[in-house]
């Protein structure tokens, strides 16, 4: 078996059972951190060698995800599957170096309701997938854009908690750095 | 009423023998048309409409006055609408109100609606602010002014200013010897030291140039007209001119400068780098720098090629709230290109620019 074809299956936290290629899981760094020492990795070959033998023809790796549910899984993983054979350039930091435009796929992919949205951005941020979690929030930023504070109040049902006063000397001290 | 029937029922001799009640109406209709010029800028017009406003009624005025008091609703309807009611912001301290935000959730405006905002954490909602800073930076602002949270993280949560600064300071382009004299470096973490390392007030009271809109200064001037040579008025009409001059700035270093009678709803969509292919004349492109004192030099060629010309305009606030928002003349010079000689114009009738922010200016770099 090599490192391609393992497979390793993730457990939602409904116990919906996701049986993915390693390469697919591997978007997420922490599953890639995780399977570091799992499996014929060519990078460290020595040292785990061994360990290696005694997972040979064993079961697929399995690990429980319990923050994350499964139909929020679902489409972290179908996005995962997506972009299996994409590199996304990231500086020392993890940080993306640039931000990506939003493709149409993404776009059509982040089509969802605010609470299956929500629920990417956390299992993006969780399963440390830098690409997905810039755009699943540029899809959010998106939806503010152009807006007054009460159509974003609105939009995402938020209670506006300001005193009129707080509110008006707010906005008075800091309008100015809207321009640049 | 149309214009043209306002000045069809004026050039009728007969209108004085109308009945009261018309004339009344007329008049008020003339002052509420010469308000509405003298809020375009377009003052002589404006006089005209009151000049003839006050012919028909000399208590005009007044009229007016209580026709918009009449029309605005009840006292206690009004009370409704937060915009209208004056509120004393003057005693709230911004930094202590933020700060007692620190610990504020956000909340569903509607119970029984769908409400999953809460579970975005600090760093995911941070992030989001971050694009809209770099993005979209009037959206930032926006979305700050949501609720406690928002506001908490957008206006007072430093890494919002520290990007505000990295934005928009290495954009500028200084003068290079008052710069190197004056220690400017590209590296902003380097530069904040000065201001011990607090981002907001770096931003306050570092003078920048901004690029989302452009800056406008309105002169007005009065002066005499001639009478016509069959006129029997006793006294000279007094015209008023109004003119405008726009410069907007790009941060390759160049910037566009106009001077004209055109008003700004006609020139703002016309006023980008392709303002020939959009129809307008007589705009000078010219290069800009700045010293870290907020001193804007512009260079540009006028119409005689012997000579090139230089504005300098100091960027001042507009008030306590409107930070680097005006540009007040310091001195316009023509420069002879042969001898270096200098011819210094006269700027007792100008006035200041102040900045208007243009949406689609924003969005593409002057293209």
């Amino acid at each position: 078996m090599t490192q391609s074809d393992m497979k390793v299956v993730l457990i939602s936290s409904d116990d919906e059972r996701f049986v993915v290629d390693r390469k697919v899981a591997e978007k997420s760094l922490m599953i890639k951190n995780m399977l570091k020492h799992v499996g014929n990795n060519n990078n460290d070959d020595d040292s785990d060698e061994e360990e290696d033998d005694d997972d040979q023809n064993s079961e697929p790796y399995e690990i429980p995800i319990s923050s994350v549910r499964g139909s929020v899984m679902k489409h972290v993983l179908d996005w995962c599957e997506h972009y299996k054979n994409v590199d996304f350039p990231t500086n020392d930091d993890g940080d993306l170096i640039a931000e990506h435009p939003v493709s149409d796929w993404d776009k059509e992919f982040l089509t969802v309701d605010q609470e299956m949205l929500y629920g990417i951005i956390l299992a993006a941020n969780y399963f440390n997938i830098k690409p997905l979690l810039d755009r699943a929030c540029q899809q959010v930023a998106n939806m503010i854009k152009g807006k007054s504070p009460e159509e974003i109040r609105k939009t995402f049902n938020i209670s506006n908690d300001f005193t009129a006063e707080e509110e008006a000397a707010i906005r008075r001290e800091n309008e100015w750095a809207e321009d640049r | 009423m149309s214009d043209a029937e306002i000045l069809r029922l004026l050039s009728q001799t007969t209108l004085t023998e109308k009945d009261e009640r018309q004339r009344v109406e007329l008049a008020v209709e003339l002052f509420e048309k010469g308000s509405q010029r003298e809020h375009e800028g377009l003052l002589s017009e404006a006089v005209e409409f009151y000049r003839r406003a006050y012919k028909l009624d000399e208590g005009v005025d007044k009229k007016v006055r209580a026709k918009i008091i009449a029309d605005q609703p009840p006292p206690e309807k009004r009370r409704v609408d937060s915009d209208q009611i004056k509120l004393d912001i003057s005693k709230v301290n911004v930094k202590d109100v933020l700060n007692s935000y620190s610990d504020s959730g956000i909340f569903p405006a509607e119970e029984e609606e769908p409400f999953f905002f809460n579970v975005l954490p600090d760093e995911i909602l941070m992030l989001i602010m971050q694009k809209l800073v770099r993005q979209d930076t009037p959206a930032w602002f926006s979305f700050a002014m949501t609720c406690r949270r928002t506001a908490y993280l957008g206006f007072h949560h430093h890494d919002i200013w520290k990007s505000l600064c990295e934005l928009i300071y290495p954009a500028q382009v200084y003068d290079t010897a008052s710069a190197e004299l004056n220690g400017v470096v590209a590296d902003q973490e380097d530069m904040v030291k000065a201001w011990n390392y607090n981002w907001e007030k770096m931003l306050c009271e570092r003078p920048f140039v901004k690029f989302n809109g452009l800056y406008i200064s309105v002169v007005n001037y009065q002066r005499e007209g001639g009478r016509s040579e069959s006129s029997r008025s006793w006294s000279n009409p007094l015209m008023i001119i109004t003119y405008y001059r726009y410069v907007r700035f790009f941060p390759d270093g160049t910037c566009l400068r106009f001077l004209t009678d055109l008003g700004p709803r006609k020139v703002v969509p016309l006023f980008s780098k392709n303002w020939r292919e959009n129809g307008l004349q007589k705009v000078f492109s010219g290069v800009w720098s700045l010293t870290p004192e907020g001193v804007i030099r512009i260079e540009y060629e006028g119409f005689v090629p012997k000579y090139y010309f230089v504005d300098e305009l100091q960027i001042v606030n507009g008030s306590k709230h409107a930070k680097h928002h005006k540009l007040q003349w310091v001195s316009c010079y023509s420069v002879d290109k042969e001898t270096t000689e200098r011819g210094v114009f006269s700027m007792r009738n100008e006035r200041p620019f102040a900045f208007s922010r243009v949406k689609s200016y924003g969005e593409n770099n002057g293209e």
